[in-house]
This record gives structure tokens, sequence and C-alpha cells, in this order.
């Protein structure tokens, strides 16, 4: 069942009839549709009947968001619907689990990040597109929910699933479960030399803010983002000799194997937070997530010797720093940060949320940064976070799921668009075609240029390599990436003024990295790029839609298993290498040239040779006397491969130019220096041609 | 007096070196920050002028070098933003959180 399509209606085949009872139905009206809340799906005509009554009550009218389950069958979905009640978010997501005998495991997720939404009188629709973990036969999804008043119970939630051109997917009707997306059993232990009470609330009110005043705790801080946090009856009061006075961080992460009641070495929404007094940095640290190791992000710390008191201020502090924590759990970076997550957003230094540093507040006022930040601060989290907390993938945000910073920024389409953009640059991502067969290298290029005509200082470093632009790409299964390069380099300072109408451009295969190969699926891919000026704006490409195609021939397809392994993408990525370890990769590309030489893809496999035997490569052999092996360079075998593909057509102009570069040494090593002029003279045409 | 450093943001697994008035005061390898905190690595200093000159360099990569007026601004955070070093003085001590 595990590898079946929940949304596809094919894929009902491979279910049981005992799978099929009660659970799904085709939604063409073959099989009748059930699941949910039997009793509740009796009174639904019952409330469609009365719908005409209820229009003139319209604020009787119950909201619909929140959080809906199908629990019968092996397959069990819970879906979360956020259109109503406290700041909708405007989306609907959820998460399938496989139940097999007694146990249950995690299937995959999907989020609709933009959908249309429809309300008449008796029923809410929500439709659109949806972003997976998982390749979705059937990927458009629609939920519909009979509108009911407040005196009829909540109405269950039907989803159905659509392939792109209409054709009905599978369908599940879930019952109303909670008003919160999510809950989480948190456990608050005490050590038992804090000298100053547990936090329990504080009221807003008390001092400045930038929100209404109220009561708010640890349980109604997250209720409010529409988080549960249940409250455990743990409430351990642990002996500080455990820590011997000072806590440090693998002290704190023992303690909490042993005290926290409900850990276990496993994805659950349960989090342990620990009110202690000293960590042994001081008591500058108000508060630490420090779950790093194994299954992370399962407990977290605050530290009284820095927050702890009973003043107002004090009890606004201990409530930001434990909430703050607690957020880590949750996989949220701090608020000027975001662009270190994996896949990055971008960075909010303004964000009035609670995973920022009130001190790092950008904006002053007399009394200080810090002043004016709790002066505006409404104590909520900012809208991206809200997004990540009600509709992330589920290994991205439950604890014990993805490590801390992986997927800490999903929930959104790729990057977001600035609100505001004053950085005077653009920055552009495009490919030379726009489809790609599989297994092609896919190589993108940059390119820099500025609209102020006053000039705009920047860095030259647009290659991924280098760190500072980053491709984000999602995937034909929604599946949101950041693109990570096989080698990082360290920079220094490569600074020039840009004016209008220059250009600064680079190219970059981006086909592998460290997490293998990227464009490992036929389908459609969007990508955007984002540069990290030097005055820290982060200035987005436009996105760029790319297709990988389905081999439809049998050359196609053989063409794709030779370029498609670890080793072939390593060899791209370093433009060819002698080692050993990547001689399976050479021998493909050799048979890349035998069967297929006049095939587009062999250009690359001849890029890939061409430069390598254009190198003296080194091999450390300690069995050598000098410990290093030398292959001396084969000019005149570089230069026939590289004058192929320079005049092919296939590459991208920056590539091209890299191999005319290349060409041109060659020819020269091997003394036909005519050769290299001439080819340098391309070379000069092409970038004199080309478009600045 | 005590002069005291945190290096904070943009750390990757780095090998950082410190001078107080051109003397070496700390070298470390493997610094990375840890982005629960923002935080680094940290070290202190004895010093005996009021204002010294404090540089901090990674290795292969960006230094920097600034005047911290010790007796008003004990408290340093480094960071590595867009490539460059930052160095910041103030008088109270930074909290993580």
């Amino acid at each position: 069942m595990s590898g079946a399509d929940p949304t596809a209606a094919d894929d009902l085949d491979n279910l049981s009839l005992e799978e099929m009872d009660g659970q799904i139905a085709l939604a063409d009206g073959v099989g009748e549709t059930r699941g949910g809340d039997p009793s509740q799906g009796d009174a639904a005509d019952g409330a469609d009947a009365s719908a005409d009554a209820a229009i003139s009550f319209h604020s009787l009218l119950r909201p619909v968001s929140g959080r809906y389950r199908n629990t019968t069958g092996g397959l069990q979905l819970e879906l979360r619907v956020d259109v109503d009640r406290t700041r909708p978010m405007k989306r609907v997501s959820g998460d399938f689990f496989v139940t097999s005998g007694s146990t249950t495991s995690y299937f995959g997720s999907f989020t609709v990040n933009s959908p249309s939404i429809t309300s008449t009188a008796t029923e809410l629709t929500i439709k659109g597109l949806g972003s997976f973990t998982w390749a979705a036969g059937a990927p458009v999804i629609q939920v519909t929910i009979p509108r009911r008043t407040i005196f009829q119970p909540q109405a269950p939630a039907t989803l159905r699933f659509f392939r792109t051109n209409g054709t009905p997917g599978a369908v599940y009707v879930c019952a109303f479960e909670s008003i919160y997306f999510r809950t989480v059993r948190i456990e608050t232990d005490r050590v038992s030399d804090v000298s100053t009470p547990v936090l329990a609330s504080y009221n807003t009110g008390s001092l400045p803010s930038g929100g209404p005043a109220r009561s708010l705790s640890v349980v109604s801080a997250y209720a409010e983002a529409g988080i549960q946090m249940i409250p455990t009856a743990g409430s351990n009061v642990i002996n500080v000799a455990e820590a011997g006075g000072t806590w440090s961080n693998a002290e704190l992460h023992a303690s909490m194997q042993q005290h926290f009641t409900l850990w276990r070495d496993q994805p659950q929404w349960s989090i342990w937070q620990l009110v202690a007094q000293n960590h042994e940095f001081g008591s500058g640290l108000y508060g630490i997530m420090f779950d790093q190791q194994g299954k992370q992000r399962q407990g977290c710390a605050v530290f009284h010797a820095g927050i702890g008191g009973t003043t107002a201020d004090k009890l606004r502090l201990q409530l930001y720093t434990y909430v703050h924590e607690l957020g880590h759990g949750f996989n949220l970076l701090h608020s000027w940060q975001k662009s270190l997550a994996n896949p990055p957003a971008l960075n909010r230094p303004a964000a009035l949320s609670w995973m920022n540093y009130p001190w790092y507040y950008p904006f002053g006022n007399s009394s200080g940064n810090a002043a004016a930040y709790w002066a505006n601060f409404p104590f909520q989290f900012d809208n991206e976070e809200l997004v990540h907390l009600r509709h992330a993938f589920y290994n991205n945000i439950v604890m014990g799921g993805n490590n801390f910073i992986t997927g800490s920024a999903l929930g959104r389409d790729v990057l977001a668009d600035s609100l505001r953009d004053d950085s005077g640059l653009t920055f552009t991502l495009s490919t030379q075609p726009r489809s790609f067969a599989l297994g092609e290298p896919v190589v993108v290029e940059l390119a820099l240029s500025t609209y102020d005509p006053r000039g705009r200082r920047v860095h030259r470093w647009l290659h991924p390599n280098c760190g500072l632009v980053k491709i984000v790409i999602q995937k034909p299964s929604g599946e949101v990436v950041g693109y990570e390069p096989l080698i990082d380099h360290l920079v220094g300072e490569n600074e020039t003024v840009l004016s209008p109408g220059e250009q600064i451009t680079d190219s970059a295969y981006i086909g592998f990295g460290k997490d293998g190969l990227t464009f490992d699926q036929p389908g459609n891919y969007r990508l955007r790029a984002v540069y990290a000026a030097l005055d820290g704006s982060q200035v987005l490409s436009e996105m760029l839609d790319l297709r990988v195609r389905y081999p439809v021939t049998a050359a196609a397809e053989e063409l794709a298993d030779l370029f498609m392994g670890e080793e072939q993408g390593t060899l791209l990525y370093l433009l060819g290498s002698d080692h050993e370890s990547l001689a399976r990769g050479n021998e493909a590309f050799d048979l890349v040239l035998d069967k297929h030489g006049k095939s587009d893809l062999a250009q690359y496999a001849r890029l890939v040779k061409g430069v390598n035997a254009g190198r003296t490569f080194k091999t450390v052999d300690r069995d050598m006397a000098n410990g290093v092996v030398v292959r001396s360079a084969r000019p005149e075998q570089s230069a026939s491969l590289l004058s192929a593909v320079a005049s092919s057509g296939v590459l991208d102009r920056v590539s091209n130019e890299m191999v005319l570069t290349h060409l041109a040494a060659a020819q020269s090593l091997a003394g036909n220096p005519e050769a290299a002029a001439a080819t340098l003279g391309r070379l000069s045409a092409k970038r004199t041609r080309s478009p600045k | 007096m005590r002069l005291n450093v945190n290096l904070r943001d943009g750390f990757q697994n780095d090998t950082v070196t410190a001078t107080v008035n051109g003397k070496e005061v700390f070298r470390k390898t493997g610094v990375r920050t840890d982005l629960t905190l923002s935080f680094a690595a940290a070290f202190e200093v004895e010093v005996e002028e009021p204002t010294v000159e404090l540089g901090v360099a990674i290795a292969g990569g960006p230094h920097a070098t600034r005047e911290i007026r010790v007796q008003e601004a004990p408290f340093v955070e480094v960071s590595v933003a867009e490539g460059r070093l930052e160095i910041r003085a103030s008088a109270e001590e930074v909290p993580m959180m």
C-alpha cells in the first residue's frame, strides 16, 4: 500500500476490499462516497435543506477552519482547512498515514497555497493545484464543506482529487476533529534551584505593546497561532545536582531522555521544556533548543538567571523566551536567518515575531531598538511562520522529524515575492532550452544588472558554489529543495560598480549537488534564484519553469540511464576527473560517445572529457616514491573534443565561452598558436555580440 | 579590564584567529554557528589599555579590525555577513535565545 498514490482513483485497485470499505470511493459516481462521522453524514442533508433559513443569520454560521480526519481503513488522512477564524492563511493542507496491522507510518503531505475559495449559503468550496511530497497522479484538490449554523455540529469536509485534465481521482470524507491545526503535548519540568516562579501568564497590556491587551500563557500564545498545546501531567522537579549547578547542552539532552515522560526517539507531537536557572554559557543565554542529536527538536530549555522575576518586563521576557524556544522545536529559524533554511526563504529582520530578537530590531526609537520592538510587538508569529506552523509538510515540523533548519521555510511557493525591492538590481535566471531530456545536464545562466542610473556597487560571485546565490527548486512532486553545491567555495572580495547597461553573468551546472541528482524525474520544475547583495538586499529572480521530458524512445531512455548516475553527476560538476572512484561514470560517457555520438547529450560527454584531457591530472598514490601519479595533459585530444562542442550550439552562451577558453588553451599547448588565436577571436567576437 | 568576544552568525566550519593590538589571543578550528542561538564561539581577554585594536580573521577568507573602547563597550559580537566580517561593540552583553 505504501507505494500507491492516495490521490488517484486508479491506485485504489491496490487496496483490499477491507481497506475500501468505509474509507474511499470514486468520484465518478461508480462508488458511493463514504467515511467521516456517520452521524454527521446523516445530518448533512438536513443541514443543506435548512441552509436557506441560515442565510439571514449569516453571522451565526460556523467557521469551518480546523482539522479534519478520515480515520477508517488502512489509509488515514489528516486535513487542515484554513480559510476563516483567526488570521486565516487561505490554504488547505494534509498528511497521509498508512496503517498496517498495529503500525502506522507516514506516507506524505500536500498543501494548496493559492486556492480559489467560493462560499455560498450552503457550501464552502476550496480548490487549487496542490504541492505534494510524492508524485501525485491527481494533483488538483477540491475541498467542500457544508455550511452549518452554530446550533449544529461541524460538518465533515469532502476532499476530492482530480487529474489535471479534470478526471476525478480519490475522494475522502473527513470528520471535523478540532478547531486547531495541530495538537502537541508539552511537558514542562523545573530544576530544583530555580529561584523565581515558572511563568504562568503575562498580561500584554502591562507594558506598551503593538497588540490588544490580553493575558497570554505559552498555551494561549500557541492557541492564537492555531496550535493546541496540551500540558502533560509530567511536571517533574529535577535535582540540580544532575548538572552540577550549570547546564551544558549534553546534560540537557541526557536529562530530557531521563525525565521527559513522553520522550521517544521518533517523530511525534510532543515537546519538553525545562525551566532551569543557569546554563554554562552564563546569564546572557535566555533559552536554547538544545536537541540537535538523533531525532531532533524534541526539547528546549529556558534559564531564569537571565529572565526570572515577577516584574512586568521580566514576565514579558519569560513569555517571549518560552514561546521562542518552543518555536525552534517547530523548526522555526530566527527572523533574520530565514535564508539559512533548506530551502531558503527571505530574511525578515524587521519581523514583529516571537522568533526575532528584540535587540536586533532594525528600527529604533529614543529608548533604543529593543524598546521600539516591544512597543510594536503584537505577541504573535508572522504570517510566514503561521503558514509553516499550520501547513508545513509533516516531517518539516513534527518534533523528531527533519533536522533543524531542513524544511523550516516550507509552506511557501518556492520563494515569496518581495513586498518591496529597492535594491536597484535585477537578477535573472535562465536556461538555453526550457525543456530537457531526462538525464540532460541542466545549466542555468545567471545575470546581474542594475537599473539605478547612478550605478550600484555589487559583488561578482554569481555561481552558487560561492554561497552568495542560492537556487530553490520545486520538483514535480511539489517538494521544494535548495540546491546545495557539491563543493562550497570560500570567496574573498570581488566587488565592482555596476552601471546601467552592464551585466555580470555566470553559468552553473545544477544537475548534481550534495543531495545527489537534482532533476531526477520527468515533469515540471520551478526554479528561483536569490542574490545576496552587499547591502543585505536579497534580490530575487523571476520564476523559471523547466520541463524534463519523459524518454519516449529506446535511445533516449538509454541516454538517460547513461547520464543519471552519481558518478556522472560528479564528473559533470567537476568537468571531468581521472579518479578511479569515478571510473564507471567515465565508462558511461565513453558509451555515450560510442553509441550516441550524434546526440546533443554527447556534447556534454565531450565537454567533460575534453576539459579533463586538457589538464595535467595528479592522483595521490602512496605507493609512488613522491606520493603522486601525474598524467600529462593531452591537448590534441582535448582540442578535438572541445572543437566539436564549441561548434555544436548545444551549450548556453556562458558555457560555450568557457569551452572556447579551454579550447584555445589546448590548441596553444598542442603547438597550434594560429588555431588558438582564431579561437580567441571567436571568443572575443561572441563577447562583443553578446547583449550587455 | 576584560574584553568579551562572541562569534555569532555566519561561521561555517571555519578556522578563526583573533588578535588584540597585533598579538594573537584566540585561534580555533571548526568554528560553526549554531543556528538555534546564532552563536559559534566565545573568548575573553584581559587587557590593560582602555582602547585596543581587535582583529578577527577567517583562514582563507575575510578579516576585519576595529578599535574597541573596552571601558565603554567591552562586549563584542563578530558575524559574517555577505562574505564580510562585522565587528560590533556594546556596553551590555547581547543576550541569546
